[in-house]
């Protein structure tokens, strides 16, 4: 391996993202070429350094702005149901339980809200039945565009493409009836992956380079 | 009339399906709470300002919010999320005449100078005497992302701030390995001459930044 065939594959390196085979060629090549062993350690320590920056955190009413937005969002296009879902949000059932309060919950008019709600489901019923027949009930939600993907990757499958759904009805009613559990993760800052291409080179020209690096600043830490 | 009558959805019906549409939302409420905070970390690094970084955080979220029903369940929330994120803050920039936009085709404009400027960034553990005042070097660093092309300047931030694996970019920004792998490299060595730019600027050529040539390659 050369310095040309080195080209982007050292933060591959770092990262863990080579093959055995490239892992064991670039770290060969790294023990040989100061050029590309001072690329790798400047690398490093801009990983290390963005690794290390503290995390920014939103205001504290920005929660309360987004959930005022997604009250806003339900309402233009869909008719009564997601007025009724606004509605029945301040009906006391469908909280999750770790919900932080905060977010989302406003105690206020419930009592109006259900009266609004049975009033609202009384008027839709009836002016359905009114209503001359539009056939099957489901071929509205039948006829929405499925979406497009892209390619199935082999082992993570497709994200789905929002933006090719952009001008598509609302989904309101289009969803599935029962909400399928969403896979989450645990949000932490990533931690160093541990494998020894964080730790100085074996090979002797790079490794005593560092350690003589690590001296120096040893040296001047004890003010020696 | 009998026959329309059964055509109408019952009461019940009508209830239920305004139920379900609840049961989504406190669904996507429940993610919203799991997933704002690292989303507006993220968008902070994207926009460089808290004001931009709630817009991107808000329009994010409710995009996703409006297109729920085809969130694939068996993908992880924020992946998808940082997808809408990504393609929100491109084509945001796209739309300001007067924002710099870098084509992934052109040379990484250093300046003509990042070639030449190389900084050995201070070990805070070894020698704090040389340690950059961290308020300093956040803004530094953030300085730097502002300037990276904004392909560049997310897979950064997924990489290196939220541990995002390769493959996990490639299917968020919608690229393949080789462009994450090109990307990253390219963005984090940009990121480290316009790093030692800033610092360069502001201190001189005193103690925080040493500065050397780049040695030859083989």
């Amino acid at each position: 391996m050369n310095c040309r065939q080195t080209h982007d594959l050292i933060s591959a390196y770092l990262d863990q993202e080579l093959t055995g085979q490239q892992m064991l060629e670039l770290r060969a090549h790294l023990g040989i070429c100061d050029a590309c062993a001072r690329e790798w350690r400047e690398v490093r320590e801009v990983r290390r350094l963005l690794r290390s920056l503290v995390p920014r955190s939103p205001g504290a009413s920005a929660q309360q702005r987004l959930a005022d937005r997604l009250d806003r969002e339900a309402l233009p296009e869909s008719g009564l149901a997601p007025l009724m879902t606004l509605l029945l949000r301040r009906l006391p059932s469908p909280r999750p339980d770790n919900a932080a309060p905060e977010y989302g919950s406003r105690p206020r008019g419930r009592r109006l809200a259900s009266a609004l709600v049975l009033s609202s489901v009384a008027v839709l019923a009836v002016a359905n039945a009114l209503a001359p027949p539009t056939g099957d009930a489901a071929g509205r939600v039948a006829s929405l565009p499925a979406a497009p993907g892209p390619p199935v990757r082999a082992s993570l499958g497709a994200l789905p493409d929002v933006w090719t759904v952009a001008g598509s009805p609302s989904r309101w009613l289009a969803g599935p009836s029962a909400p399928v559990p969403v896979p989450v993760q645990q949000y932490t800052q990533p931690a160093a992956r541990s494998m020894d291409v964080d730790e100085p080179l074996r090979d002797e020209a790079v490794s005593g380079y560092i350690q003589g690096t690590l001296a120096g600043y040893q040296t001047t830490a004890d003010g020696r | 009339m009998a026959q329309w009558a059964e055509a109408a959805p019952s009461p019940a019906a009508a209830l239920g399906g305004a139920r379900d549409d609840l049961n989504k939302r406190a669904e996507f409420d429940h993610l919203v709470q799991r997933y704002h905070k690292q989303a507006y970390n993220i968008a902070y690094r994207m926009t460089g300002n808290h004001a931009d970084a709630e817009d991107l955080t808000q329009e994010a979220f409710v995009r996703a919010f409006r297109f729920f029903g085809n969130y694939r369940r068996d993908w992880p929330f924020d992946n998808w999320l940082y997808k809408i994120m990504s393609n929100l803050f491109v084509d945001d920039l796209r739309r300001k005449p007067k924002a710099r936009l870098q084509s992934l085709d052109q040379p990484l404009d250093l300046g003509g100078r990042g070639e030449e400027v190389f900084l050995e960034i201070p070990d805070s553990a070894s020698d704090p005497a040389r340690m950059m005042d961290l308020y300093e070097l956040d803004e530094h660093i953030q300085a730097a992302l502002n300037s990276l092309p904004p392909d560049f300047r997310m897979t950064v931030i997924l990489a290196d701030m939220e541990g995002l694996s390769y493959e996990e970019i490639s299917a968020a920004m919608g690229c393949s390995l080789g462009t994450v792998r090109s990307r990253l490299h390219r963005g984090r060595k940009l990121l480290r001459s316009k790093i030692a730019l800033f610092q360069q600027e502001t201190a001189g050529a005193g103690p925080r930044a040493a500065l050397s040539g780049p040695a030859k390659k083989r």
